[in-house]
């Protein structure tokens, strides 16, 4: 799928809310390129092995973000023992503004649920 | 990777697989390699996996379709193709057959909807079918479960057995288990009203033969038949819950049943109950197997049930049995001669012989429905391939083999047949609960029916199969059109050609063919019921109530007391406010209750000898029992309570039974005697007329009743009581006075005389509705068929209709034109149809009532209905035909 032009990016607030896969794939890519299995593994850890994400499931919602130019396939690395065939994964700049705009909304939203004291304000 | 993952990522559409198959086989390689050391099961891993994929292609799929991305399939492919270009094509092909469909709303929903109606009812009429009739009973082996039954070689007749038969059987080994009960109803004392339920005594092998392990507790055994042990009974599962509230700590409670305490020593596990609505099993105690009543040969009193040796068939015991019959009517040719014993099998034994033909002539309707369905989604396919000769056109002229444009046919159908088997299911649903709540209370186990895994496998093997059925005559016809456009013969403008249109006539031909069988059957059954509903069942129905009493014999240990308790009870009934007249019976007519015992009769001075011997329904009553009942005296008087042991023997006889014992010699006055067991001669003092004994189409039967007074202690009655106003508010009279009298006593099977009339034709009505609503349908869809085909073909011709009218031709003439079209096929159709019906409609013989199964009133019937109807449906495309603008018609092509 060739990349979006820049000028025809919409902007991130059209795209929100995000699905929570999409949120969490998104957040995992924040960190640094990953291969597909590697996204399932740090979602995994991040829920405590609640959210078990399997391949078809996982690449439905990665062509979607690709198709809307929030990820792209990132350089190869050439790891020692890593399959060549392996394909990586990054965040597109749009994609970053993407996630934080829906991080900013999730705050948004975190910070009523303080309010209304429905759970107590964080330490951090 | 295996082949077997391949095949799932195939299930992909194609950009997908191209993009990300690889990385999900890698995906799936790091999953395993991991499971591996985290020590989580391969299989799990496996069946997440293929669920995840299955789900993911079903949603990438849907997207797919719904973008309506431009179809590839008419690019020519090369000539080698690998196994995943060949899964890609078919993949193609059904989203081309989805979007084709999707186009043609009209075609599309009219064929789905034939086609569920036909497979609806198919599968609802299947569910009934497999649970009534095929499925196996709840016996561990049940197939090796038999009735021994006494059967009449001259007829077939097949009815229950002696106890003399029942030790041979056992004593000479030929089951592995036999025993013999008696149905009978008991009544069970709790803390409310007592309760009337079915119950059986049943001989010490009873559990054994059938197999049947208790779910708490244990079944009887030997010591409960001791006569110094206690009574011991076992209970149903469905008792158990309902009087018992299911309680735990039942085994071992004593409950008190025909005013005897009884030891509860076990439930039957769930579902298990034989005879098929017990509630309650005793031991039958046989104080002296030589009693000369147990030793008789004809005193077929008992019913049987055994289980097959170990390595017998059901042949093998056939022969045996039938050698020891044999031997019985060598030593006693006076009353056995010509019946033998066979072993039926159960599940045969309790449906009789009505009800599988019943169903298997449903299940026949709805596959005369199916096959109509068919043939019309057919015929609208045929219809739309013409129309679509274009598009044909293009593929042929890119290369299109004939394989291909079958498959492309096929794939069609295949679409729209589980389009229609899906809805069809859904319908069938519907249909089973219809069928259920109108169903007949005497059918075994339909209540059972539903939708189960079976019906869903067999609905998914007829969509398909119907499928390929009706895809198969679009799918030659294609073929036929790809080599007349290779050969460069389709003109745009020369029409189909005469082998379609042909093919389209034969097949509305065939379709009338079958209505015509359908029409046929259900007016047979209409008719049938019709008359039955009118029939005069010999007695004023109107306000008659009747309730079924059993005292127990442990408290009424006397005829003194029995016969005290009866007249006393009647007389109290007769006396209360807002009753007419009331009498009790031993059995109440349309098969509302009771039991008649059948005896043999012989006149005064006339030797008894089977040949003069009448074979009767003996009937016990009280006086006023007539007048309660509605059936008029022809002549002669009522019994008085001077009719008693002291007095002559007396009885009332019907008319049937005056005319074959004496002819036309007046009856009053002479005397006959059974002459086998009471060989008491008594007079006949008056003459009643017929009525109908077992339900609306019984026949003519001899009756006899006899007084209570003069019979032996008869604990069973059937109260019978003419109300002033509606029946049934005489129903809390009739408990008051019989509570008033002895509170103990159970009141049942409470029913007017008219909801008995109703009852007895459940059955019927149940066949005749449904036939009555198939055959409709199955008009109605045979009317669209001509219709469609006759439209058809006026459109293909308007133009040279067009051309017709322009040199002068008159509409009329143009009218003619279409109706010699139409002419043979329904004459066609309807003949074949009517010579079908001819054949079949035997088969419906014994189901009919005072209606033969040839009655030529409805074969003609049938046959100017559906002409009508065919006329009918012609009248619009004959009309457009006739109507047509010459000048817009030529100029239009």
């Amino acid at each position: 799928m060739p990349p979006v032009p820049k000028a025809a990016w919409p902007e991130p607030e059209t795209l929100l809310p995000l699905k929570s896969v999409d949120t969490l794939i998104l957040t995992m890519l924040a960190a640094g390129d990953r291969h597909g299995y590697g996204i399932r593994q740090d979602i995994l850890a991040h829920s405590n092995g609640a959210i078990e994400l399997e391949a078809g499931n996982l690449y439905r919602h990665m062509r979607r973000l690709e198709s809307k130019g929030l990820i792209e396939p990132a350089a190869p690395r050439r790891e020692s023992g890593d399959d060549e065939r392996r394909i990586y994964h990054r965040l597109t700049p749009f994609g970053h503004r993407v996630l934080a705009a829906e991080m900013l909304r999730l705050r948004a939203l975190v910070r009523l649920a303080v309010s209304r004291q429905i759970i107590a304000p964080g330490r951090a | 990777m295996p082949l077997f993952w391949r095949a799932l990522v195939r299930c992909m559409p194609r950009d997908f697989r191209v993009r990300y198959g690889e990385s999900i086989a890698l995906f799936h390689r790091d999953r395993l390699a991991e499971a591996l050391q985290s020590g989580e099961p391969a299989s799990r891993v496996w069946r997440r996996a293929v669920a995840d994929l299955l789900a993911c292609a079903a949603v990438e799929w849907w997207y797919a379709l719904a973008r309506r991305t431009p179809s590839r399939s008419v690019v020519p492919f090369p000539p080698r193709l690998s196994a995943e270009d060949r899964m890609s094509i078919i993949m193609q092909e059904t989203a081309q057959a989805v979007r084709s469909l999707r186009r043609s709303v009209a075609f599309t929903a009219a064929a789905i909807v034939t086609l569920a109606l036909g497979i609806g009812s198919t599968t609802a009429i299947f569910s009934v079918v497999r649970t009534v009739l095929l499925q196996p009973l709840p016996f561990p082996d049940a197939d090796r479960v038999v009735e021994p039954q006494s059967r009449k070689i001259a007829t077939g007749e097949t009815w229950s057995v002696t106890y003399a038969d029942f030790m041979d059987w056992r004593d000479q080994h030929v089951f592995s288990h036999v025993a013999v009960y008696q149905p009978t109803q008991m009544d069970l004392t709790g803390p409310s009203d007592p309760v009337r339920v079915q119950a059986a005594a049943v001989s010490p092998q009873f559990f054994g033969a059938l197999g049947a392990a208790p779910g708490a507790g244990r079944v009887l055994q030997q010591s409960d038949y001791s006569l110094d042990a206690g009574y011991a009974v076992v209970i149903s599962d469905r008792l158990w819950r309902t009087q018992f509230g299911a309680r735990p700590d039942i085994v071992g409670h004593a409950v008190e049943i025909n005013a005897i305490k009884r030891t509860i020593v076990g439930v039957m596990a769930p579902a298990v109950r034989w005879p098929i609505d017990v509630d309650l099993w005793v031991p039958m105690r046989i104080t002296n197997e030589l009693d000369p009543d147990l030793q008789r040969r004809d005193n077929f009193i008992f019913d049987g049930v055994a289980r097959l040796k170990p390595g017998a068939t059901l042949q093998s015991t056939a022969a045996t049995m039938a050698t020891l019959a044999a031997r019985v009517v060598t030593d006693h040719p006076d009353v056995r001669g010509g019946v033998t014993t066979v072993p039926t099998p159960v599940i045969q034994a309790m449906l009789g012989q009505a009800t599988p033909r019943a169903l298997w002539i449903l299940l026949g309707a709805v596959g005369l429905l199916l096959a109509i369905g068919c043939v019309n989604v057919a015929n609208l396919q045929l219809a739309r391939a013409s129309a679509r000769r274009r598009e044909l056109a293009v593929r042929v002229a890119l290369g299109a083999s004939r394989w291909r444009l079958v498959r492309q046919s096929l794939v069609e159908s295949g679409a729209l047949g589980l389009a229609g088997g899906a809805l069809g299911v859904l319908m069938a649903i519907g249909m089973i609960k219809v069928i259920v709540a109108i169903a007949p209370p005497d059918v075994p186990r339909i209540e059972l029916a539903s939708l189960d895994q079976w019906a869903l496998a067999f609905a998914l093997v007829i969509s398909i199969g119907v499928s390929v059925l009706f895809g198969l005559a679009p799918a030659l016809h294609a073929v036929r059109q790809r080599d007349h456009l290779a050969m460069g013969e389709g003109g745009a403008r020369t029409s189909v050609g005469r082998g379609g249109a042909r093919t389209r006539r034969a097949l509305v031909a065939v379709e009338l063919a079958l209505s015509v069988v359908l029409l046929v059957g259900a007016g047979l059954a209409v008719q049938s019921i019709s008359r039955l509903r009118h029939v005069d069942t010999g007695f004023d129905r109107r306000n008659v109530l009747t309730a079924s009493i059993s005292l127990p014999g442990i408290r009424y240990d006397s005829k003194a007391k029995v016969v005290g308790f009866i007249y006393h009870l009647r007389d109290r009934l007769a006396a209360a406010p807002g009753v007419k007249a009331a009498g009790i019976a031993s059995a109440s007519p349309l098969g509302a209750g009771g039991f008649y015992l059948g005896r043999e009769m012989v006149a005064d001075g006339v030797a008894p000898t089977p040949a003069n011997e009448v074979s009767i329904n003996w009937n016990v009553a009280t006086p006023g029992y007539f007048a309660a009942l509605g059936v008029p005296l022809v002549s002669g008087r009522d019994f008085r309570l001077t009719d008693d042991s002291a007095g002559t023997p007396v009885m009332i006889v019907n008319e049937t039974f005056a005319r074959r014992m004496f002819g036309r010699q007046n009856p009053l006055g002479r005397r006959a005697m059974s002459s086998r067991d009471e060989k008491v001669e008594r007079e006949i003092i008056g003459v009643v007329r017929d009525v109908k004994y077992y339900g609306a189409s019984d026949s003519s039967r001899s009756l006899v009743y006899v007084p209570y007074a003069q019979n032996n202690a008869w604990h069973q009655g059937i109260i019978t009581v003419r109300a002033r106003a509606g029946a049934l508010d005489a129903l809390p009279v009739v408990r008051r006075e019989l509570h008033a009298l002895d509170p103990n006593i159970a009141l049942a099977n409470v029913i007017t005389m008219d909801e008995a009339l109703e009852q007895s034709m459940a059955g019927d009505r149940l066949v005749a509705i449904l036939l009555a609503t198939f055959a409709t349908l199955a008009m109605g869809l045979a009317a669209i068929g001509v219709f469609g085909v006759l439209s058809y073909a006026v459109e293909q011709r308007t133009r040279e209709m067009g051309i017709r009218l322009a040199l002068g031709a008159r509409p009329s003439d143009v009218r003619r034109l279409v109706a010699g079209e139409t002419a043979p096929m329904v004459c066609a159709g309807v003949a074949v149809g009517l010579l079908a019906a001819f054949g079949l409609a035997r088969l419906a013989r014994s189901m009919l009532y005072e209606i033969g199964p040839n009655d030529p009133a409805t074969f003609f019937g049938v046959a100017i209905t559906l002409g009508l109807v065919a006329v009918v449906a012609a009248l619009v495309p004959a009309r457009r035909a006739a109507r047509v603008d010459p000048v817009i018609a030529i100029r239009n092509e």
